[in-house]
């Protein structure tokens, strides 16, 4: 069965930003666009409507400003902002997926099950908190979650899901197992995770991700 | 041979030498594989699995002389620099294959396009430390310019990739980048 993926905002925008800014290029752009480019085919990956609808547009509003882009014209920011979002992700061909408000009931079990740890405490966590909601609607959906979010990801190895083991696979990318209870349901997807600090001996420590 | 290429004269030609050329660099065997497959390719006698598996043994020779190197010269001041200027070179190949990319995804003719992207993946491969796939995209990009696109897909599939997809993802983020561009956007911020 073909593996269908989630995909934070990062992901998505790092791909576009390895190619418009070659200069720069981090090596989180340069696998997040190798990422999607191995294993997006035909209509596995997915961005949530949050991030069609709140993130994305957020992005490309600081790109406008912040090189100073005219835009001719008239009418609804936010329409034409969407539009262009919308140009985007059928260029790339990502597709969207609705947030329900069953996938929420699995966010609020995931910071519940953070909160009844000893390891772990939900603050670091919260501060992406939208990053909780996509990890809580991928492991509701069965999808594989594919993100940046390192404090998100060492913020829940341990007691909070079970089995967060992280193996190195290549430079920049890590994989995880996420496994959590819910309503007599075991969940169960597979974690990526894009960073700088995937690379050999990375590891969480205390909640942070930490390499030699 | 990189200005040729920014200037856009005998393309392919160009490109294909030069990604050779680097890959040659990393293990001198390969120039024979490619002879032998571009021998093999002209006679349309291509037995994909055992190029990929000469490829497969290849990169484990090279792998070896990598640890071997690591292990033992790790320390040596030269070493340390020659590690640092690998990892600029590396670089330096990353963004090559992102120009690459730019000039094949402006190609009319679909087999020049493929085949360039391809030996822009190959680039790209080196850049990540992925040799086998390095290997197989320069085989599969000789294949498509000598216009046996079977050879080429099987040979993709070998790595679990698809030329299609490959190829529809680059130059989709290439159109991006360029719709951004005409814009005025230079970077995109974080």
């Amino acid at each position: 069965m073909n593996e269908h993926f989630l995909l934070d905002t990062n992901v998505v925008v790092d791909a576009v930003r390895y190619v418009v800014d070659p200069a720069v290029s981090k090596l989180r752009w340069k696998v997040s666009h190798d990422f999607l480019k191995k294993h997006c085919r035909d209509v596995n990956c997915f961005i949530s409507d949050l991030t069609q609808y709140i993130e994305l547009p957020r992005v490309l509003m600081k790109m406008f400003l912040s090189n100073n882009v005219r835009i001719e014209q008239p009418g609804s920011l936010l329409s034409i902002v969407r539009d262009w979002v919308n140009e985007w992700l059928s260029k790339l061909k990502i597709n969207v997926i609705s947030i329900d408000v069953s996938d929420y009931e699995v966010a609020l079990a995931l910071v519940r099950a953070c909160q009844g740890s000893d390891s772990t405490s939900p603050t670091g966590i919260l501060e992406g908190a939208v990053n909780v909601i996509l990890l809580a609607t991928a492991l509701s959906k069965g999808y594989s979650f594919v993100t940046t979010d390192e404090n998100l990801v060492c913020g829940l190895s341990g007691a909070v899901i079970s089995n967060f083991t992280i193996t190195y696979t290549i430079e920049g990318l890590c994989k995880a197992e996420a496994r959590l209870d819910v309503n007599n349901r075991r969940l169960n997807i597979s974690v990526y995770l894009i960073s700088d600090k995937c690379r050999p001996g990375f590891k969480c420590w205390h909640g942070w991700c930490r390499t030699p | 041979m990189v200005e040729g290429l920014f200037l856009g004269v005998n393309v392919i030609d160009d490109v294909a030498r030069l990604v050779k050329n680097m890959l040659v660099s990393y293990s001198e065997r390969l120039d024979k594989l490619v002879e032998d497959f571009e021998r093999d390719l002209a006679s349309g006698v291509v037995n994909v699995d055992d190029y990929y598996d000469a490829i497969k043994k290849l990169v484990g020779e090279v792998y070896k002389d990598v640890y071997y190197f690591m292990v033992n010269q790790s320390k040596n001041p030269e070493s340390i620099r020659l590690v640092e200027l690998s990892r600029l070179m590396l670089d330096f190949y990353g963004k090559l294959a992102l120009h690459i990319y730019r000039v094949a995804c402006g190609q009319v003719d679909p087999n020049v396009r493929d085949s360039l992207v391809l030996l822009g993946e190959s680039l790209m491969s080196i850049s990540m430390s992925k040799p086998l796939h390095a290997f197989i995209y320069l085989l599969a990009s000789i294949a498509l310019k000598q216009g046996n696109k079977d050879v080429a897909v099987r040979l993709l599939r070998k790595i679990n990739n698809d030329l299609g997809r490959i190829v529809d993802f680059t130059c989709a983020t290439i159109d991006v980048a360029r719709m951004l561009e005409s814009m005025g956007v230079r970077s995109i911020p974080e």
